[in-house]
């Protein structure tokens, strides 16, 4: 047994970072509300040149052969940037329901080309079973990738689009005629959700290291009463929160980007349950943490602090919420007393 | 990122599980700790010679002479197994492997790793709690040997020690932290009272220790005069994680007796208590795998830093959880258990106290993690 990354996924998770940085250094974060999709494309682009996008992708298929930890690296790189991209539902999601649970091979050589596939949702953003309605990390032409009620990953052309406006206008959403789908029973769509449930988790683990990042160095330069405010234990107690949250959606993460990938299912499962469960709330904490470290400029439009607490929220919501991976667990925790 | 075992961790773990089945106790744990402390020193005893603690220690101090990871695995599988619970010690052997002389190493490490002499921890006094460096005890030398005077307090299994690993402070004119050292104190030295003190569960699990002219020898000095502090922070660091202690283990015995529990009162639970076990579990499966990193970094023979306040916070909050979680499902006064979860709970409470405090743990994390700049005096 070894924790830790290789030194291959510390240079990928280094690019990551320096290319994101290079591009969001042109135009801020904010002006994807306002763009038309510009810094979305320009990014997604940036990283579908570099094989970022298929890391699931196996080779012979057209990607970069790459595992979940690798793309779990990338993934929290762009939640600590807030990146606009529809990396989640497109990278991870999508191409774990066209890997995993069979269904047709071609569209995930046309994904990590770039070729835009958004994963679909229930209305709550849950696990669809019956109908899916809701096209998540949607952006113009994309076609939805969904578990069919036979058990395969099924590609539908998207009819009546209906963009909605939600809380994160960095992470589109779009309402969508009903398509059949079903439950994940089958292996495959169960690593698929596992899948799912951990590339959302190490978003949603970046989201939060960068808001704590933001917070802790704010607080050495803010001064108030003559010295600076990260020296008041009330901030300090704050900060020192939100890294244990942090670090410890980092430890489930990482765990769950190799069970889910390689351990037996039932465990794959529970571990990736555990980080969604773990991640998805840490995150939210912390960006309200961050928010109030950094005190009325936190709370502006213009500042990305409420960015980030949106995006934390959407990615919280996704594939079911704490309820579905939190609901998996105690089952198995009463099916083994 | 490999979390397989290697061959040779599978092999480890297929015989220790083989192991346990043969091995464990039949009577349960018992749930006072006068009787508990017996039937977990005995199962310490057992645990170790036939080789199955000690592991991470080098063979020529009675351990096995294995990495981290076979702690890990350990841990696992007593969890697994609801094995009996470690004595908590396995910490204190760390500041003698690392800092003590060959002769300490050989006198003292193999009967404290095999439970054969038990030892505890003489850090906390009246006056120095979270402020450790303002202890107060002092350490004298007199004719080849260091006279000790002094009160230490909250000592964790006191009343069942043979040796204290104490600290005293032997330059009075040294800053604070600087002028203090480490001692190895046999508890059985003339001048030496142990008074147990009875917690709010009816344990008697932590002491105050008197010290009126204890004469040690010179010999009895760990590391360097005044070296102490060093040692010391080695100590709690060690301490703060949940493998070291064996409470990773314990807390995966919790979770299956509340799962018990939650089966045993209904068929179908309701959502709120599913969702609480569920966070429960997402816990301790979180701790699980932070120990795992903590550890895989610790392969390289590097010793936990500041960084091990995560980790104590961590088991401390996973802890509450579980006792909170205990708490709300025996709301029956005339449930059976009710009472035992209580004192667990009530023991619980003492996690983000002991160690260093969650708001210590907290200053350690902001300053030396975080740099924010000190709080003022």
């Amino acid at each position: 047994m070894h924790f830790a990354l290789s030194e291959d996924q510390r240079v990928l998770q280094h690019t990551a970072d320096e290319v994101t940085a290079r591009v969001l250094a042109d135009s801020p974060v904010g002006d994807a509300r306002t763009d038309g999709g510009a810094l979305r494309a320009r990014l997604w682009s940036t990283l579908v040149e570099l094989d970022l996008v298929g890391l699931l992708v196996p080779e012979q298929q057209g990607g970069a052969g790459g595992s979940l930890t690798d793309a779990c690296v990338v993934a929290e790189v762009l939640g600590r940037h807030i990146a606009p991209v529809p990396y989640v539902g497109t990278a991870i999601a999508a191409a774990a329901l066209l890997r995993f649970a069979g269904g047709p091979r071609e569209p995930l050589a046309r994904l990590c080309r770039g070729e835009a596939y958004s994963v679909l949702l229930g209305g709550r953003l849950q696990d669809p079973v019956g109908t899916a309605t809701v096209a998540f990390d949607w952006v113009e032409g994309a076609r939805g990738v969904v578990l069919s009620p036979d058990g395969l990953a099924a590609v539908h052309d998207l009819l009546d689009i209906d963009p909605l406006t939600d809380v994160d206008p960095l992470h589109r959403l779009c309402g969508v005629r009903p398509v059949p789908a079903g439950a994940a029973s089958g292996e495959g769509a169960r690593r698929a959700r596992a899948a799912a449930w951990t590339g959302a988790a190490a978003l949603l683990t970046g989201l939060a290291d960068g808001a704590l990042r933001q917070a802790a160095g704010y607080a050495r330069q803010r001064e108030q009463y003559d010295r600076p405010i990260g020296s008041f234990q009330a901030v300090q107690h704050l900060c020192a929160d939100m890294l244990v949250d942090v670090e410890t959606s980092r430890s489930i993460t990482y765990g769950a980007s190799w069970a889910a990938e390689h351990a037996p299912i039932d465990e794959a499962e529970r571990v990736a349950a555990a980080a969604k469960g773990h991640a998805g709330a840490a995150a939210i904490r912390v960006c309200e943490n961050g928010v109030q470290v950094l005190g009325g400029i936190g709370v502006t439009e213009e500042h990305d602090a409420h960015l980030r607490l949106r995006s934390a929220h959407l990615h919280n919501a996704v594939f079911g919420n704490t309820d579905a991976p939190l609901m998996l667990l105690a089952g198995r925790v009463l099916d083994q007393a | 990122m490999d979390l397989r075992d290697s061959p040779e961790e599978a092999r480890f773990r297929a015989r220790l599980r083989a192991w346990l089945e043969e091995n464990l106790p039949s009577e349960p744990e018992p749930v006072v700790l006068a009787e508990r402390w017996p039937y977990m020193r005995e199962f310490g005893q057992l645990l170790y010679r036939s080789g199955w603690v000690a592991l991470s220690y080098p063979k020529e101090v009675g351990g096995q002479g294995l990495g981290p990871m076979e702690e890990a695995i350990l841990s696992e599988e007593l969890g697994r197994a609801n094995a009996p619970s470690l004595l908590p010690l396995g910490h204190l052997g760390r500041p003698l492997l690392s800092h003590g002389t060959e002769e300490q190493r050989r006198r003292y490490l193999p009967p404290l790793l095999a439970s054969d002499e038990i030892w505890c921890q003489g850090f906390s006094e009246p006056q120095a709690g979270s402020d450790l460096a303002a202890l107060r005890t002092r350490a004298v030398r007199e004719d080849g040997a260091w006279v000790l005077n002094g009160h230490k307090t909250w000592t964790s299994y006191g009343a069942f020690a043979d040796f204290c690993l104490l600290l005293a402070r032997t330059d009075p004119d040294a800053v604070r932290h600087r002028g203090i050292s480490a001692f190895i104190v046999p508890l059985s030295t003339p001048g030496v009272t142990v008074r147990p003190i009875v917690l709010a569960n009816g344990d008697e699990e932590f002491a105050e220790i008197f010290l009126d002219d204890v004469r040690v020898p010179a010999a009895n000095l760990l590391g360097r005069p005044n070296g102490g502090w060093r040692i010391a922070m080695d100590v709690v660091n060690y301490e703060r994680g949940a493998v070291e202690t064996g409470y990773l283990p314990k807390f995966e015995r919790y979770l299956s007796e509340l799962a018990a529990v939650v089966k045993a009162r209904t068929p179908g639970p309701d959502r709120a208590t599913l969702r609480a076990l569920g966070e429960c579990a997402a816990a301790l499966e979180t701790l699980r795998m932070h120990c795992l990193r903590t550890l895989s970094e610790r392969v390289s023979g590097a010793p936990p830093g500041p960084e091990s306040s995560v980790d104590k916070l961590l088991m401390t909050a996973v802890e509450q959880k579980l006792m909170a979680l205990g708490l709300s499902l025996l709301p029956d006064v005339t449930a059976p258990g009710r009472a035992e979860w209580f004192d667990r709970y009530l023991y619980g409470r003492a996690g983000s106290i002991y160690g260093g405090s969650a708001q210590i743990q907290r200053n350690i994390l902001a300053e030396r993690l975080l740099g924010l700049p000190r709080s003022p005096g």
